[in-house]
């Protein structure tokens, strides 16, 4: 080289500049990029909400029917008193045992008809059902002023009884001074509570819970049995706010529980699924021209799409979590969240470093240009055959419809669909050059985020607890793999058998 | 990983295990590598871009290229000389990108081309060099920086910034002599004696 070139060498390599921090703050987020994922973030914040509905719409009122009467039984005190009862009878609108001052044990199992609730349904009315726990959640104190309406109806006999409840109570509270210091020390006082749902029988209409714990301190159980007429919507029923009802159980904290049918209960279901699948891609771009196909002993299922590459599909698979949401008998709206992995093949041979070039598009002007790497790998038509994995990891929320074609109370026939807004989490591609003679990486053209349709068949059996769900599951990436600026396209395909199982409420 | 550790740690590090914890994606050897060829990279970045803010975006797209690509080292040369090749790429493709190649010239306009070096601060004589460098127009520089500082050939230079070869002669030959007179005039270099033919006086 001339003394001009060594010199003009000489100086440019001694000369140093400290680069800003936001250098290698920008290069370290995009080795490390942590917890920058907004999408994902924003994903999980959705999935968080719909597990949230779900699990309160479901969770902690449940209930199951025990018995369809209100059984009057003794208190577990420790009092030395004799347990005392009153009884209601029903059907002669008569109490019995309130000027005995007496109680009697009452075996829940011996209840007799007179004791049971009768209580018939409007059609479409719906209750609220509240489980009371122990704690007294959504239980007032005893208050003799107030008074509470509930949105049954009633018979004014019902009501009539009420007021015998009253006087009833009013006996209790004389025999037991104690009981009106209660409630504002224990939250165990067996009072109404604010919503007050009646039992029914099975038979009946109406199957309505009533729960209530009885107060260690009671030694005393005041049962307040109503009546509900025929057409409940006629009357309201009114009770006293410090009536009491006990149950047939016998220990505290245990709750009388009925099965109740809830809408929400069975309108949503989740299915949690596992999907293998066979995973390839398609290829199209404005600037590839064709080649005949080339087959290599590598290679399994070998194909050769338009723009030169000789690839053959590999495994890949699909897991996540399903939830639906039933609009009516047969059509469902579905969500979720599904991670998705998908990877091909492609051949290739080593060569010795070499330029290689793409052409890519300038986004904002729109003009075309190349641009250089330095490449090992060769397009696969020589000798010393290797192979390059293209892989792709996806986390989506799909959202979708479902339908169901047949069915029966034993097994379903439904079809889904979906899109998938994704985050791509992981990926490797190698692209196929310009002249088509080899093979570069540049993450830089790969996207993060990519949108897929979902379509699948699958038929839903299985016994009283759990439900079976499979069938064919075929994926089609709609964005391709690359951005814009690449003008060669890459759609990944996955298509497979999904195999998911959900538990029936 | 304390404070007095990682320092030891940095200073023990030799290239052979930066590399091994660049390839295993240890942050620390990420780092390491960074802050031992930035600063020569940088400069690098430098004598090809507009600015310094477009020179630290093209060093972060080379460095970025670079961990990315660092399995591919295998070794046969130096990894400073590796590094160089792929940000020197890096500054092209991004040259090339943002059509800054609009404001090369062919030989007819550079004709016209007036360069006013008292704008150069007088600093240390390396910079002042590359300063130099930056006032030609971006056509020429890349050629200079290319031939006569990275040492690819014309043929090299013709298929990379996709010229004809003749091309990157003659606009090596125009940069070069517009270098010199610069230079000359801020007297960074000496003016090449004449060649003075004697004739003899009878």
């Amino acid at each position: 080289m001339m003394d001009f070139e060594q010199s003009l060498k000489d100086h440019a390599d001694q000369f140093r500049l400290t680069p800003s921090k936001r250098v290698w703050n920008g290069i370290y987020n995009n080795l490390h990029p942590g917890s920058r994922w907004p999408s994902m973030t924003m994903g999980i914040v959705f999935i968080l909400t719909l597990l949230s509905i779900g699990y309160l719409n479901n969770s902690s009122k449940k209930s199951t029917l025990q018995e369809s009467s209100v059984k009057i039984a003794e208190s577990k005190s420790g009092n030395s008193k004799p347990a005392n009862s009153i009884n209601f009878d029903l059907e002669n609108n008569s109490s019995s045992g309130l000027n005995q001052k007496s109680f009697k044990d009452n075996d829940p199992k011996q209840s007799t008809s007179s004791e049971k609730l009768s209580i018939n349904r409007a059609e479409n009315e719906k209750l609220n059902v509240q489980n009371h726990s122990k704690t007294g959640s959504g239980w007032s104190s005893l208050n003799k002023t107030n008074r509470y309406s509930e949105n049954v109806g009633l018979p004014s006999n019902a009501v009539n009884n009420a007021q015998k409840a009253d006087h009833a109570t009013d006996d209790l509270l004389k025999l037991n001074p104690d009981a009106q210091s209660l409630p504002s020390k224990s939250n165990s006082i067996s009072i109404l509570p604010e919503n007050l749902n009646l039992f029914v029988k099975e038979d009946d209409a109406i199957t309505i819970k009533n729960s209530m714990v009885m107060s260690e301190n009671f030694n005393n159980i005041v049962a307040l049995v109503t009546s509900v007429d025929q057409n409940p919507s006629s009357s309201r029923l009114q009770l006293n706010s410090y009536s009491a009802i006990n149950t047939h159980l016998q220990q505290p904290g245990k709750t009388f529980s009925k099965k109740i049918h809830r809408r929400w209960s069975k309108k949503i279901e989740w299915i949690y699924y596992i999907t293998p699948t066979i995973s390839t891609a398609s290829f199209d771009g404005s600037d590839l021209t064709s080649s005949p196909i080339n087959y290599s002993p590598l290679v399994v299922f070998q194909r050769s799409t338009s723009n030169g590459m000789i690839y053959n599909a590999k495994l890949g698979f699909e897991t996540g979590a399903k939830m639906t949401y039933a609009l009516s008998e047969k059509w469902k709206l579905l969500t979720g969240f599904n991670l998705n992995y998908s990877d091909y093949n492609i051949v290739s041979n080593p060569i010795h470093p070499t330029f290689a070039t793409l052409t890519l598009k300038n986004m904002s002007t729109g003009a075309l240009y190349s641009k250089n790497y330095i490449t090992f790998y060769g397009d696969g038509q020589s000798y010393g055959q290797i192979g390059l994995t293209n892989y792709n990891l996806q986390f989506s929320i799909p959202l979708g419809i479902e339908y169901q074609v047949w069915g029966n109370q034993k097994m379903q026939i439904n079809i889904a669909s979906a899109v998938e807004p994704s985050v791509v989490l992981q990926s490797n591609s190698y692209i196929i050059s310009s002249d088509k003679r080899n093979y570069v990486q540049d993450p830089e053209l790969m996207r993060k985020m990519n949108l897929g349709g979902n379509f699948g068949a699958f038929i839903s059996f299985g016994s009283n607890k759990i439900k079976w769900h499979i069938g064919p599951d075929v994926y089609y990436q709609l964005l391709s793999t690359y951005k814009s600026e690449y003008t060669g396209k890459e759609h990944l395909i996955n298509y497979g058998i999904r195999i998911g199982i959900s538990k029936k409420y | 990983m304390s404070y007095l550790s990682r320092v030891k740690q940095e200073q023990t590090m030799t290239e052979e295990s930066i590399l091994q914890g660049c390839l295993d994606n240890l942050s620390f050897a990420q780092e390491e590598l960074y802050k031992r060829f930035s600063p020569k990279m940088l400069g690098v970045c430098y004598r090809y871009a507009h600015s310094r803010e477009d020179a630290e975006d093209m060093l972060q797209e080379g460095f970025i290229k670079v961990y990315a690509q660092i399995q591919q080292f295998k070794g046969s040369g130096s990894l400073e000389g590796w590094i160089r090749k792929i940000v020197v790429h890096t500054c092209i493709n991004l040259l090339k990108k943002n059509k800054k190649f609009s404001d090369s010239v062919d030989l007819v306009y550079a004709s016209n081309i007036k360069i006013n070096e008292n704008n150069i601060p007088s600093m240390l004589q390396a910079k002042q060099v590359v300063d130099c460098i930056r006032l030609l127009p971006i056509g020429y520089r890349t050629v200079l920086n290319l031939y006569a500082i990275e040492g690819y050939s014309h043929k090299e230079i013709s298929s990379i910034l996709e010229i004809e070869e003749s091309t990157s002669r003659s606009q090596y030959t125009r940069a070069r002599g517009l270098l010199e007179d610069i230079l000359i005039k801020k007297k960074i270099l000496q003016k090449p004696r004449e060649n003075v033919s004697m004739v003899a006086i009878k």
